[in-house]
C-alpha cells in the first residue's frame, strides 16, 4: 500500500484516502495496468515497441473558434485576400505571419504543418475531433488526448492531477473513467479555488478535516456498491484531497516566478496561463491545455485575429524559449491548433468563415524536427496540394511522441474495440 | 421518401397513433383535469408492468426487490420535483399506512409547484445548454417556459410555439432599467424566440439540436457526409436545415447602445433565405429546398420555419412523441428504450419497440400531456424497484475499526466483479442510479441544509456582497448556478452517464468550499442550528439529519455508531462534520 504509506506521512494515515483508497487503488500499478481489470487490452500495453517516447509530457495551446491559417501560420504574398504579409524567422525558408515577430525568432524549433484537411466545419464537431482524433459518434465517447495520456503514461496516484486544462472545458475522458478528466483551472497562474482549508467559522483544521473523511469513510462503506459511477466518485475524491496536501501545488502560482519571465509571457489570461503550463509540466502533469479563446472571426477578421496574434505570439515565443533553456523542449511535446481553418475568401463583413478543407497545426520540441513547413497550400490557401493529413494521422504522431502505440486496441465497457487513434499513422517527416 | 424505416412500420401498427385516435385535448391541465380526459382511454401502469414482466420471464431477468417506502419517496421527489424531500414529509409519509399512498404522492407531486420548477430547470438546461450568447436572456426564456409547464400546455403545443416562436426575447427598457410593460411594447415580446437565438449563428446546429431533441434523429450526422449506415444524406439535411435560413434575429432598437440592461432581439421570418453572410457553412442551406424528414417540400407555404413547426409536431409524425416517450422513460428510470435516448434508428434500435410504441400513442391519445407521461412511468414497478444488490454489503463501522486497511485488503476487488447481466440492465431489472445534476444537488442542499435561508440574513449580509445585502436569494441561486454549471456540468448535452462526471473542481467545492462549509456552519435557522436547538438526546439530532439529507431514518447500528462520535468531539463541531459527511456520502449525491 504505498500509495497509504505516502499519504500517512504527509497527513496521517485515517483520512478518506486510507479508508478507501486501499480498496480502489490495489497495490501501485499504472494506470494502464489498473485499467486492465476493466478495459480489456489488446495487443501492446503501455509504451509501445520501437517508440522513440521522445516527450513525457504535452502542452496543448488551443485556438478556440478557429485561426485564419492564411493570417497566421500559412501567410501568402501577392494575392488579394491576404492582408498580412510573411516574414522570415529564424529557420532558413520558413515564413510565418508579421503579426507573430517573436515566435518568428524561435522559428527553428517549430514544424508548421500546412496540409491539414478534415470535413467537419461545425464547431462542436470540429472540437470533439480536434480533442479526441475521432469524429463524433453518438454510441460512443471517445476519451480526449488528455484522457489517453493520463490513462497510458499518467502516474497512478498522482499529486497534481495528469490532466490539466486552463481556461476551457477540454473535453472529457470518455470511456476511460472520470479519473482521467481534466482538472479545470479558470484562473490561471493562482492557485486553484477550494484547496486550501476552509477558514469559514473558526476554520477546519487537518485534525477536523480528518475527523470528517473518517465520518465519511464510515459513510461510504456502509454505501458500498460496485456501481463504477460510485467508485468513480471515490477516486476523485481521493485526487482531490490528495491534491489540497500536495507541496506541489505552488505549480499553479506563477508569482513565484521572475518579473521579467512572467513579462516574456504577456500580462495576459493567455500568457499566464502558458507559463503555469511550463510549470505544471515541471511539477509533472502530463497534458496541459491552455486555452486562447476568440478566434471565430466571421467578422472583422484581420483587426481581431491579429489582436489575438499579440497574445498569442509572446506566451508561445516565451513557452518555446523557456522549455529550451530549462533543458524540457526535448521532452515536452507542444502542439498549437484549432477546429479547423478560415476561408481564403472574405465575407462582407470583412470576415472569414470556418474552413476545414486546408489548415494549419503547429508542433514544437518533444522529437519533432523544427524550422520547417511540411505540407502545401495553393496560392490562396485554399486547398492542400502537397502532403494532404488527416486528423488521425496528427494525433498518431503526438501519441506516437508521447511513447504511446497509436494502433493500441482497448475494449471500452460496452464491448467495442476502439483504438488510441482512428486507424493514423504518424508522419515521419516530422519526427527528427 | 415516406414514413418507411421497419421501426416505424412498428410504431404504426402496435401504437396506431396516426389516425385513429380522436382530436387531442388541447390543455390536458384544465382545473379539474382528472375529469377532463375522459374521452380516449389511456393506459395504465399496470399494462407496463405486464409487458416488463413477460420480457423479463423471457429474458431469465430476475428483478431486484421493491424499493422501500423512504427510497421511493426521495426518489420519486429528486426526479418529479429536482430535490430531496423535507424531513417532515418523510416522516408523514413513512407514517402514512394506505395502501395506494404513493399514486397519491405521484400526483400531488405533479400537481405542486415543484414540478415546474424542476421541469423549467430540465429544459432550460437540456434547449439552452450551459453557456449561452449575450444575447440570449435566459431568465426570460425561463419565464416562458414555466408557464407552459405549470399550465401543463400540451407539449406538442408549446414545442411548435418554440420552434416556430417569433417577437423580442426580452422586453424595451425604460431609461432606469425597468422594462416597458408587456401592453406598451411595438412588438410582443416571446421569450421562446431566446432558443433561436441561442443558434441564430449556426443554423445548422438548430437543426440538428431540433431534430436530435424533439424527433430522437441524428440528423446531424450527415451534415458533412452522407451517414454510412443510416438512410440520411447530405441533402436531408440541407433541406431540413434550409428551414431555419428564412428566419432572422437582430437588435430592435439598434441605436440604444447606452440603456441599461438586455437589449432587446426581435426575431422575425423573412419572405426568403436571410441575408447573412456568405458563410461557406450556410451557403449550400440558402439553396436547398425547405424539406422535412420525410421530404415533405416546407417551403409553399412561405414560412418554412413555422411548416416545420407544424410537421414535427404532426399527429402523424411518428417520431415526435416515440422521442418524448423515450426521452422521459430514460430519465425516469435512468436508461431508456434506446440508449442515448436521442438517437433510435435502424442500427440502433430499441427495447421492447412494442411497448414504446403503444407508449407514444397513448402519450398522443392524452393530448401530449407530460403529466399523464410521468404519471405513468412512476408509477410502474420498474420505476419501483431497488438498485442493483450489492455482491456484498460489509458489517457496518468494518473500516472504523482499527486495522481497517487490511481489512480492507481482503474485501474482493469491485473493479473484478462481473459485468453486471445485460439484460437486467437494458430490462430496467434494478433501478440505474444516478449522480444528482447541478440543478438538483444545489437544491437538495438547499432543501437539506437551509444554506439559502442562512444566506439571505446570514453571515454574509452586511458585508458589502451586494447579492447577500438585497437579500434576494433567488439572485444568489442564479449566481450559484452559473458557478454549479461550471463545475457540475462537463457535457451538458448528454443527459446521463455510464460514468460519473464529477471533477476534482466538484470534489473540492463539496469538500472544502465556502458555500458548503457554510451550509454545515451552524447558525439559526439552517439544519445544525435547528438540530442543536431541539429537545431530546442525541438519537434524536442525529436522526434529524438523516432524514434531511438521505431522506431515511438511521439504522439501530448506524444511530449507535454516531452517537459514539458525537460524545466524543465537541458537540457543535460534532454535528456539523456529521453533516458535512452526509452531504459528501454518494448516498446524498445520487438518486439511487
Amino acid at each position: 500500500m504505498q500509495f497509504s504509506r505516502r499519504q500517512g506521512l504527509v497527513y496521517g494515515a485515517s483520512g478518506l484516502a486510507a479508508l478507501l483508497a486501499s480498496r480502489w487503488f490495489g497495490p501501485p500499478m499504472t494506470h494502464a495496468e489498473t485499467a486492465a481489470a476493466h478495459l480489456k487490452s489488446k495487443g501492446a500495453t503501455g509504451a509501445h515497441p520501437g517508440a522513440s517516447a521522445r516527450a513525457k509530457a504535452c502542452i496543448v495551446l488551443w485556438l478556440n473558434g478557429g485561426p485564419s491559417h492564411i493570417d497566421t501560420f500559412d501567410p501568402k504574398a501577392g494575392v488579394a485576400t491576404a492582408r498580412f504579409k510573411p516574414i522570415k524567422t529564424r529557420a532558413k525558408d520558413l515564413s510565418i505571419s508579421e503579426h507573430l515577430p517573436l515566435l518568428a525568432e524561435q522559428g527553428d524549433k517549430v514544424a508548421i504543418l500546412r496540409s491539414m484537411t478534415s470535413k467537419e466545419g461545425n464547431h462542436e464537431r470540429a472540437r470533439y475531433l480536434m480533442h479526441t482524433g475521432y469524429i463524433p459518434n453518438p454510441t460512443v465517447h471517445h476519451p480526449s488526448l488528455g484522457g489517453w495520456v493520463s490513462h497510458e503514461i499518467g502516474e497512478a496516484s498522482p499529486d497534481l492531477p495528469n490532466f490539466v486544462s486552463i481556461g476551457g472545458p477540454s473535453l472529457g475522458p470518455g470511456f476511460l473513467g472520470l479519473q482521467h478528466g481534466p482538472f479545470i483551472v479558470d484562473d490561471p497562474g493562482k492557485k486553484p479555488a477550494n484547496v486550501a482549508l476552509s477558514n469559514v467559522g473558526g476554520g477546519v483544521d487537518e485534525a477536523r478535516f480528518q475527523r470528517r473523511q473518517e465520518a465519511l469513510g464510515a459513510l461510504e462503506t456502509r454505501f458500498e456498491s460496485d456501481d463504477p459511477q460510485i467508485t468513480g466518485r471515490h477516486a476523485i475524491y481521493d485526487q482531490a484531497i490528495r491534491m489540497m496536501h500536495s507541496p506541489k501545488l505552488g505549480a499553479f502560482e506563477i508569482s513565484q516566478e521572475p518579473a521579467a519571465v512572467q513579462k516574456d509571457y504577456g500580462d495576459t489570461k493567455f500568457g499566464r496561463g502558458c507559463l503555469a503550463a511550463r510549470r505544471l509540466v515541471e511539477s509533472g502533469v502530463k497534458l496541459v491545455e491552455v486555452v486562447l479563446d476568440g478566434w471565430d472571426t466571421h467578422q472583422d477578421n484581420f483587426e481581431r485575429t491579429k489582436k489575438l496574434m499579440s497574445t498569442l505570439d509572446p506566451a508561445f515565443a516565451a513557452l518555446l524559449k523557456d522549455l529550451h533553456a530549462r533543458k524540457m523542449l526535448d521532452s515536452t511535446l507542444v502542439v498549437c491548433m484549432g477546429e479547423f481553418g478560415r476561408t481564403p475568401h472574405i465575407n462582407p463583413k470583412d470576415g472569414r468563415d470556418h474552413y476545414p478543407a486546408a489548415w494549419s497545426a503547429v508542433l514544437a520540441g518533444g522529437g519533432i524536427r523544427g524550422g520547417r513547413a511540411y505540407g502545401k497550400t495553393d496560392a490562396e490557401g485554399a486547398k492542400v496540394v502537397e502532403n494532404p493529413e488527416t486528423v488521425p494521422n496528427l494525433f498518431a504522431t503526438l501519441t506516437s511522441q508521447l511513447g504511446i502505440d497509436p494502433n493500441k486496441m482497448v475494449t471500452s465497457p460496452i464491448g467495442r474495440p476502439i483504438g488510441v487513434t482512428d486507424d493514423g499513422q504518424p508522419i515521419r517527416d516530422l519526427i527528427a | 421518401m415516406k414514413f418507411a424505416i421497419c421501426l416505424v412500420s412498428t410504431l404504426l401498427i402496435a401504437g396506431g397513433c396516426a389516425s385513429s385516435v380522436p382530436a387531442p385535448v388541447r390543455a390536458p391541465s384544465a382545473p379539474n383535469r382528472t375529469g377532463a380526459l375522459a374521452a380516449p382511454v389511456l393506459m395504465r401502469s399496470a399494462a407496463i408492468d405486464e409487458q416488463i414482466r413477460a420480457a423479463w420471464q423471457e429474458k431469465n431477468v430476475e428483478p431486484s426487490a421493491k424499493v422501500d417506502d423512504a427510497g421511493f419517496f426521495r426518489r420519486v421527489h429528486l426526479d418529479l420535483t429536482g430535490r430531496v424531500p423535507s424531513a417532515a414529509a418523510v416522516e408523514a409519509f413513512l407514517a402514512d399506512s394506505s395502501p395506494d399512498k404513493r399514486a397519491k404522492i405521484i400526483d400531488t407531486l405533479l400537481e405542486g409547484p415543484g414540478y415546474a420548477d424542476h421541469f423549467t430547470n430540465y429544459w432550460d438546461r437540456v434547449l439552452l445548454g450551459r453557456d449561452v450568447r449575450h444575447n440570449v436572456d435566459r431568465t426570460e426564456f425561463r419565464r416562458w417556459l414555466r408557464e407552459r409547464l405549470d399550465k401543463n400546455v400540451a407539449y406538442d403545443v408549446w414545442v411548435r410555439d418554440l420552434v416556430s416562436a417569433t417577437g423580442l426575447n426580452t422586453p424595451p427598457r425604460l431609461a432606469d432599467g425597468s422594462p416597458v410593460p408587456a401592453d406598451k411594447t411595438e412588438r410582443p415580446v416571446n421569450g421562446a424566440t431566446n432558443w433561436y437565438l441561442r443558434y441564430m449563428d449556426s443554423p445548422p446546429d438548430l437543426a440538428g439540436t431540433a431534430s436530435r431533441l424533439f424527433l430522437g434523429v441524428q440528423i446531424q450526422c450527415a451534415q458533412c457526409h452522407d451517414h454510412k449506415t443510416e438512410k440520411w444524406k447530405t441533402s436531408d439535411f440541407q433541406g431540413f436545415t434550409a428551414s431555419f435560413m428564412q428566419t432572422r434575429g437582430q437588435l430592435f432598437y439598434p441605436e440604444d447602445k447606452d440603456k441599461k440592461g438586455p437589449r432587446p432581439f426581435d426575431v422575425e421570418d423573412l419572405d426568403k433565405p436571410r441575408r447573412a453572410a456568405k458563410q461557406m457553412d450556410i451557403a449550400e442551406y440558402k439553396t436547398a429546398i425547405p424539406r422535412a424528414l420525410d421530404g415533405t417540400d416546407l417551403s409553399k407555404g412561405g414560412k418554412p420555419r413555422a411548416a416545420l413547426a407544424t410537421w414535427i409536431t404532426a399527429k402523424d409524425n411518428p417520431w415526435f412523441a416515440r422521442a418524448i416517450v423515450n426521452r422521459m422513460w430514460g430519465n425516469m428510470l435512468g436508461r431508456g428504450f434506446s440508449e442515448p435516448i436521442d438517437d433510435v434508428r435502424e442500427s440502433n434500435p430499441p427495447v421492447m419497440p412494442d411497448l414504446l410504441a403503444k407508449l407514444a400513442g397513448d402519450f398522443v391519445a392524452s393530448g401530449y400531456d407530460l403529466r399523464h407521461l410521468l404519471r405513468l412511468i412512476a408509477n410502474t414497478e420498474a420505476y419501483q424497484l431497488a438498485p442493483r444488490p450489492k455482491a456484498q454489503r460489509p458489517t457496518w463501522g468494518a473500516a472504523v475499526d482499527k486495522g481497517k486497511s487490511k481489512r480492507a485488503e481482503e474485501k474482493p476487488d469491485s473493479s473484478k466483479a462481473e459485468p453486471p447481466h445485460h439484460d437486467d440492465d437494458v430490462l430496467w431489472g434494478y433501478f440505474h442510479m444516478d449522480r444528482l445534476g447541478p440543478d438538483e444537488l444545489l437544491d437538495s442542499l438547499a432543501q437539506a441544509t437551509g444554506f439559502d435561508r442562512v444566506f439571505e440574513k446570514g453571515p454574509r449580509a452586511g458585508r458589502g456582497d451586494p447579492a447577500a445585502d438585497q437579500g434576494n436569494v433567488e439572485q444568489i441561486r442564479a449566481g450559484l448556478r452559473k458557478q454549479f454549471a461550471f463545475l457540475f456540468d462537463v457535457d451538458e448535452e448528454a443527459d446521463h452517464h455510464d460514468e460519473f462526471d464529477g471533477t476534482i473542481a466538484q470534489a473540492l467545492w463539496m469538500i472544502n468550499g465556502n458555500v458548503l462549509n457554510r451550509s454545515v456552519q451552524s447558525a439559526p435557522g439552517n439544519a445544525v442550528g435547528e438540530v442543536m436547538a431541539m429537545p431530546g438526546k442525541d438519537d434524536k439530532k442525529i436522526r434529524a439529519l438523516y432524514m434531511r439529507t438521505l431522506s431515511r431514518p438511521p439504522t439501530g447500528e448506524e444511530s449507535a455508531h454516531w452517537m459514539k462520535f458525537v460524545s466524543a468531539h465537541p458537540m457543535r463541531q460534532a454535528y456539523e462534520d456529521l453533516l458535512w459527511a452526509l452531504l459528501n456520502s454518494s448516498e446524498f449525491l445520487f438518486n439511487h
